[in-house]
This record gives C-alpha cells, structure tokens and sequence, in this order.
C-alpha cells in the first residue's frame, strides 16, 4: 500500500498544478457538438435572440472549415469526445465566502486570493467554462471600469458587446475561432472608460479541471481613447489522461491615443490543446502590447495578431515559448500595418529540450497605404538537446517603397564559452545553464507583474530539473 | 512544322534510352502536380523542330588537353551514356517531383555536358554560355566536377531569348572537388525561370554568384544539397526589377551531415511598380551536428510603389549548430542622399551611386571583365535612365 500511495504522490508531484478537484458539474452538455448543444448552451443562459444567431452561423462556419494544413499533427484531438460546456456551480459569486469550499481549494492552491488580497485590482477566476469568481476594486468601479466575466456582461451591458462581439475576431478566421463562436463560455469583459487609467494590473485566471473539457472563454477588452490598462491572465489544468481543449477567443480595441498590455501565462498540463485566436485593433496613435509566455500544453497554436488601423499607432509583441518532452509550440504573430507611420516590435525567444519542438510562424504585413511604417523583429532559439527541434518561418511583406523591415533571428544550442565561464567561477553545469537560459528570457521576464514573474522563475526552474546542457 | 518527342529524338540520333525516359516523362507528366508558385512558369511545350547535333568536343584546346570534355548532351549522352543515365535529371534536379521537371525533360530541345577530371585544376573561369541553343525554349546543362577538381564557371544570357525560357542547370560535385559558378541571366524574355541544383560530396565546397537582370518575370531557383560531411555552400545573389515586373528568388540549402555549412546572401532592388519575392530556406537535418546554416536577405525599394516581400526560414532538428538569418526590406537611407546632395550630386545620381554600391560588391566578383560591364550598365540605364 505504502509504495501505492508513493506512486499517486510521485504522479502529483510531476506537475505542479497537477492536483484535481473532485467536483461534479451541475450542468453538462455531454459529449460532441451538435446544433442542439449549441441552442442548449444559448437557452441555458437565457441569452439575447442576436447571440443565438452568431453561434448558430458560426457553428455553420465551423462545420465546413478544414482543420488547420500547416505546423503541428491534430490528428489525435477528438473533437467529438470534448464536452462543449459544463457549469460548475449555480451562480456566478462575487464575494469570494460564498464560492464552494473545494473550488475554493483549488484556487487557494493555485493562488488567487492572495494575489488579489495583496495588489491586484480585480481577480477573476474561470472554472471550466463559466466565471466563479469576479470582483473589481470599489475604487476601479467608480471610475466606470467595468471588468466582469462575459456572460454576466452580456446581461448588463448588452449594448457594448453587441457593438464589439465579433467584430475583430470572426469565424471565418479559422476553424477554431468558429467553434468558440458557437459554443464560447464564460471569459473576461473589461471596459476601460474615456480617459481612465487603471494603474494596478487586472487579473484573471482560467483552469480547466475535469478531462475532456473544452474550455471556450471569450474575452472582450475595449479601452476607450486616452485610457490605459494592464490585464494580466494565468492558465493552468491538472493532468488527466484524456486530451483537454482550450480554444479561446481574445478580441482587444484599442481606441485613439489609448493603451492596452495583455500579459498572458499559459502552462496547461500536457494533454491540453491550446488552440487560441487573439487578435487586436489599434487606432490613431494607440498603443498595444502582446506579453505572451507558453510553457505548457501538449499543442499551442497561437499567432497573437494586431491590426495596426491609425497612424502612429505601435503594436509590441513579446514572447517566451518553452517546449519540454512531448510539447509542440507553434506560436508567432501577425502585424497588420494598414495605415502611415505605424510602427512594430516583435521579439520572440524559444527554449526546446527532451524532444520538445518550438516553431515560430509570423507575417508582418504592409499594405500599399501604410507609408514611412517600420517593423523590427527578432526571434532567438535556444535548441538544448539532440532530441528538440525549431523551425522558424517568418513571412515580410511590404506592398510600398517607403516602409522599413527588420527581421533577425539565431538559432544555436547553450554557448560553450559563456557555459566554460561560469563554471570556472563555481557554478555546477546545471546551475550555469540554468542561470543563461534565465538570462535569454530576461527581456520578456522583466516585463511581467512581479509575482507573475517569479511564478515564471519557478516554472523555468522546475522545467530545468535535470537537465544538463 | 512541328514533331512529336519521339520523332524528334530520333532526328538527332539519341540514344534509346534517353528516347524512352522521354517518352514515358512526356506520359506520366499530366498525372503529376504542378506546384501552385510554379503554375506561371508551366509553359506550353515549344515546337520541335530537327537540329544539327555538332558531335565534338568543345572545349578549347588548352582544356581538352586536361582531359575536361563541354559537348552537347544529346551527343554526350552517346558517347557517356553511364554517366549521363545515371545522372540527368535523378539526382540534383528529379524529373518525377513534379510536371514541370517532366515536361522539361519530355521535350529538352537544348543541352551541355561539363566533365572535369578527377584533380584537374583550371584559373581562369570557363565560359559555357555556348554549350546550349539561347533560342529554345527547354534547356538544360549537366555539370560533373570529379574529386579533387578545382574550377569556375561563367554562363551569361544573350540577348535574343524565346518568348519563355527555361534553364535548369545540375551541379555535382565529388569529394574535395572546389567549383564556382557565375551566372549573369540577362533575358529579355517575357517570362524566364532558372534552376540550379547541386549535390555536394564529401568536404566539396560550392559557390554560385547569380546575377538576376531579367526583363520580364522572372524565377530563379536553386537547391543545394550538402551531403557529403564537410560540404560548404555558398550563394550570392544580386537581382534587379523595375517597371512592372515580378520577380521570385527561392533558395534553399540543406545540411544533410556533420560539418556542413550553408550560406545565403542576398541583395536586390526594386523600382518601379516591379515586385520581388526571396523565399529562403536553410534547413539543419538531425544527421547534421557541427552545421550552420545562415542568410542575410536585404532589398532596397527605390519607389513608393515598389513591392518587397522576404520570407527567411529555418527548419532546424539538430541542436549543435549555428543558424540564423537577417532580413530587411527598406528605403535609400536618406541621410547617405541628404550627404551625396550636399557634395552637389543631384538626387537622381545620388540615388544612382548609392544603388550600385549596394550590388557592386557581388558584381566585382564576376572575373569575366566584358559580364561586369555588361551588368552595370543594365544597371545604369535602368535605374538611371
């Protein structure tokens, strides 16, 4: 019994999130997707006739559109076998004493009260497909902000999600981008009034718990002209021996003169596809920011995109990806420059390890109008092992004469001679390594909220265990 | 009046083989693909018409003193049919990829043969421009440097040229073997699509210097091999575009073994409402430890209506290599003009001077003096008028 009971504590130990609640649904959709299914999810949250068009039309959508050509093998991914919604607890809470005692220990793990209790503005934490848990500073709330999950906005401000719902993000994008259409759950509202500047980043924290789950949130973050805002999300999900899903749907504007970073941490466990489509609009003299790490799943594809509509507008794109063991990232970006003088920066870096394959897959793209814009991008790999692989396959196009494009990129293994460095001042090789690799990701670690950060530190850390140059 | 491919084979007296290889790639080609980038360059197949086959060696004296043989194919592949059996079109270029290739060689009007001997050395470079028929359409040239071999070539378009034209050029090289390759493509051809492929032996080493001047749409393609260990490649590429013109430019070298290094450098310059593609692929196979594989891409738009689009990629399975690329598509620097205006300079000459220095330093390398002129002064009369 005892070395049983060892086993089941080695099992947890592989993964730090990888405990499971034991919480039953209250309400489940079953296995597969069918037309029903998406009528069902609609009426069950008693939603606006208009909303049940755009799931019914993007369902139409999704059923015709091929599965994706290019980068990783989906073979396996059974989309017939995912339940498409289950709803984990009657009512969404707003005071954190009223949300279930055993989801409450999942979040106590993973950390959100404290986080919130400390310096955050609002926490939101997602459960599978709907939003247990969503409350915002009084203080923000006076100013206007309005952050709360999307079904409850949907109630409340109708008008403002049904100016926006779609608009950036559609589903004729992809084939995944169609399915959260239809079935989307849950996810983040945040609306950023004229003006206002939130100063302490907004947070929110999406888990999938049980297996075969598709989680779909759909997040819609508008910030009004002149406002700025700093959203921060983490993502997690235990380990189960059946394939998860998440495909969410993320669609940020970004109006004149205004400013949105949007820092994502992704580390699901590695039976989750993460099928993500992000996409963002910024206007005259706007910024946006993509901080996007991925350090789980067993597939990502995400290309974060931001289409650059008004002059002077500036898109950033920072990423880290990390493939260890059976992990396939395939992320990159996409920079849309549609009018003059618009500028972007794409800085991308990849670790892979023990069989671990990292692509990046970007398009920066300038039509014959956006004159005098300019692009920088740069995307370095660290390839460890003889196992792992990267690929990198960038696309620049400039349809005019007066723009400027920089790209460079460098794929090499650790450096022998910064390795041969360290080690003559004392370090083990592993300690040596691991302090280079923390040194790559730097330019992106430096950018994330200081506990996300050291969160980050952790997660490198614990993906560095045994391994030796 | 025009024959069919097995008529025309027998006008010139090919071997059987050959006759049959063409008779079967003529057949299966419809079953196979054309490739969507390669559907504007899949040309209706030329007329054939008999032509006289000059049986000779024609390698000037001094070098057939040596041993090196340049002959027509159709001739050489009488007189050699186990080298050329062995090697047209199945190793470096593959008539059964895709229905181009197999039309090409269905209805080949053109070819040459370049042997050069095992250890022969030779400085000056060789021209083989007159080995094929500049006005066919399909034309090919097969290229065996033996081990040891040390040699240049110079191939340069005249300017009488079909209405398409095609020339798929094979490169192959044995151990140690060192060969350089100038290629001037100068067409006035409304469409124009060249292939160069290479398949390196042990520690050979390949450098090819290409010249892109094409008038109307244009393809270069180029594929090297890196499989023997130790094998270097480099390509460097100059292409110039103007008026309406599009222009394509896909490289690719493969590492395949140990020791390997792959180099790809590029520069052109769009004017005009032309536009220019460069899709470059360095790929490291997991075999390849000790490898790098690097591209350095650059075009220079001159109007603002020009058109760049550079697609560098790295296909990477191995872990103990460099790889890496650099790319950048942008304007005249205006502060180089700003300087040049205030020496005097108008700006229509500044903007002259400051594009030929871009391509100078790869035209230079071209040793045949009368080539280099003639590029410059494409160069001159496009850019400067």
């Amino acid at each position: 019994m005892i070395s049983i009971d060892k086993s089941i504590q080695h099992l947890n130990d592989d993964y730090q999130y990888g405990f499971k609640d034991d919480v039953k649904p209250v309400f489940s959709t079953g296995d597969g997707l069918t037309e029903d299914i998406v009528r069902e999810i609609s009426a069950q949250k008693h939603e606006p006739e208009w909303m049940l068009d755009i799931r019914l039309n993007a369902f139409k959508i999704f059923q015709k559109l091929p599965m994706p050509e290019f980068g990783p093998d989906l073979s396996d991914l059974d989309l017939s076998k995912i339940r498409y919604f289950q709803r984990a607890t009657d009512s969404v809470s707003r005071s954190w004493d009223d949300v279930p005692e055993n989801i409450k220990n999942t979040f106590e793990k993973i950390g959100v009260p404290e986080a919130e209790r400390k310096y955050l503005a609002g926490a939101e934490a997602q459960y599978e497909s709907e939003a247990v848990y969503a409350n915002i500073k009084k203080e923000f709330a006076d100013m206007g902000i309005i952050f709360s999950d999307t079904d409850t906005a949907l109630k409340e401000h109708p008008d403002l999600v049904k100016e926006y719902f779609g608009k950036l993000v559609t589903p004729q994008m992809n084939k995944f981008a169609a399915l959260n259409t239809a079935v989307w759950s849950g996810g983040v509202f945040l609306y950023v009034p004229k003006g206002v500047h939130a100063k302490i980043p907004i947070q929110a924290f999406f888990r999938i718990n049980a297996g075969r789950t598709g989680q779909f949130e759909r997040t819609l973050i508008i910030v009004d002209e002149d406002a700025s805002v700093n959203y921060v999300e983490g993502c997690t999900a235990p380990n189960y021996s059946e394939d998860s899903l998440h495909a969410a749907d993320v669609e940020v504007f970004v109006k004149k003169n205004a400013f949105c970073r949007y820092t994502t941490i992704q580390n699901w466990s590695d039976n989750v596809y993460s099928l993500e489509t992000k996409r963002a609009s910024a206007d005259e003299n706007a910024t946006m920011e993509w901080v996007d790490g991925n350090l789980g799943s067993k597939v990502t594809m995400k290309y974060p995109s931001i289409d650059l509509n008004g002059p002077y507008a500036n898109g950033t794109m920072l990423s880290i990806a990390f493939a260890s063991g059976d992990i396939y990232q395939d992320t990159g970006c996409i920079m849309r420059h549609h009018a003059p003088h618009t500028s972007s920066n794409v800085v991308s870096k990849s670790i892979c390890k023990d069989g671990g394959t990292c692509n990046y897959r970007g398009t920066i793209r300038m039509i014959e109008d956006a004159h005098y814009s300019k692009s920088h991008i740069e995307c370095d790999t660290i390839i460890m092992d003889d196992d792992s692989m990267s690929d990198t396959i960038p696309h620049n196009d400039i349809y005019n004469g007066d723009s400027e494009i920089e790209h460079e990129a460098k794929v090499s293994k650790i450096s022998e001679t910064d390795l041969y460095y360290l080690m003559s001042r004392g370090l083990s090789e592993a300690q040596a390594t691991k302090m280079i690799i923390m040194g790559f990701i730097e330019p992106f670690s430096n950018q994330l909220p200081m506990e996300y950060a050291m969160e980050l530190n952790k997660l490198i850390d614990y993906q560095m265990e045994d391994s030796v140059g | 009046m025009s024959m069919s491919v097995q008529e025309f084979a027998l006008s010139h007296n090919e071997p059987q083989w050959l006759t049959v290889k063409r008779i079967v790639a003529n057949d299966m080609k419809n079953t196979m693909r054309v490739p969507a980038p390669l559907r504007k360059f899949h040309f209706e197949s030329p007329e054939l018409n008999p032509r006289s086959i000059d049986t000779q060696n024609l390698a000037p004296k001094n070098l057939q003193d040596l041993g090196i043989i340049m002959m027509d194919l159709f001739a050489a592949a009488n007189e050699f049919p186990e080298l050329i059996q062995e090697n047209l079109m199945e190793k470096a270029i593959y008539w059964r990829d895709n229905a181009l290739n197999a039309n090409h060689l269905a209805y080949l009007q053109s070819g040459g043969f370049v042997f050069i001997p095992k250890d022969v050395c030779v400085d000056e470079s060789i021209d083989i421009s007159d080995l094929v028929d500049h006005n066919m359409q399909e034309k090919h040239l097969l290229i065996i440097a033996a081990s040891g071999s040390e040699v240049s070539f110079t191939y340069k378009d005249s300017k009488q040229q079909p209405k398409n034209d095609r020339l798929m050029i094979e490169v192959l090289l044995g151990d140690h073997a060192n060969v350089s390759f100038y290629d001037a493509a100068m067409t006035n051809s409304e469409k124009s699509h060249r292939v160069l492929n290479a398949y390196l032996a042990q520690n050979a080493n390949l450098k090819t210097y290409v010249g892109l001047f094409n008038h109307g749409d244009s393809r270069y393609y180029s594929n090297i091999d890196l499989d023997g260990m130790g094998s270097s490649a480099r390509i460097n590429l100059v292409s110039l575009s103007d008026q309406n013109q599009n222009q394509v430019v896909q490289t690719k070298i493969i590492n395949k073994s140990p020791n390997t290094s792959g180099l790809i450098s590029q520069r052109g310059i769009v004017a005009d409402k032309s536009k220019t593609v460069y899709d470059t692929t360095g790929q490291i196979k997991l075999e390849a430890s000790d490898s790098d594989s690097d591209q350095i891409s650059r075009l220079l738009t001159l109007s603002p209506e020009s058109k760049g689009k550079i697609d560098p990629i790295l296909l990477i399975d191995n872990h103990d290599v460099v790889a890496g690329h650099a790319a950048s598509v942008g304007k005249v620097n205006p502060e180089q003009l700003y300087y040049l205006k205030t020496r005097g300079i108008d700006a229509k000459t500044a903007r002259f001077l400051l594009t030929r220095g871009f391509l100078t330093p790869l035209i230079e390398k071209f040793p045949d003096k009368s080539v280099q002129e003639h590029l410059l002064n494409n160069l001159e009369e496009r850019i400067h008028g």
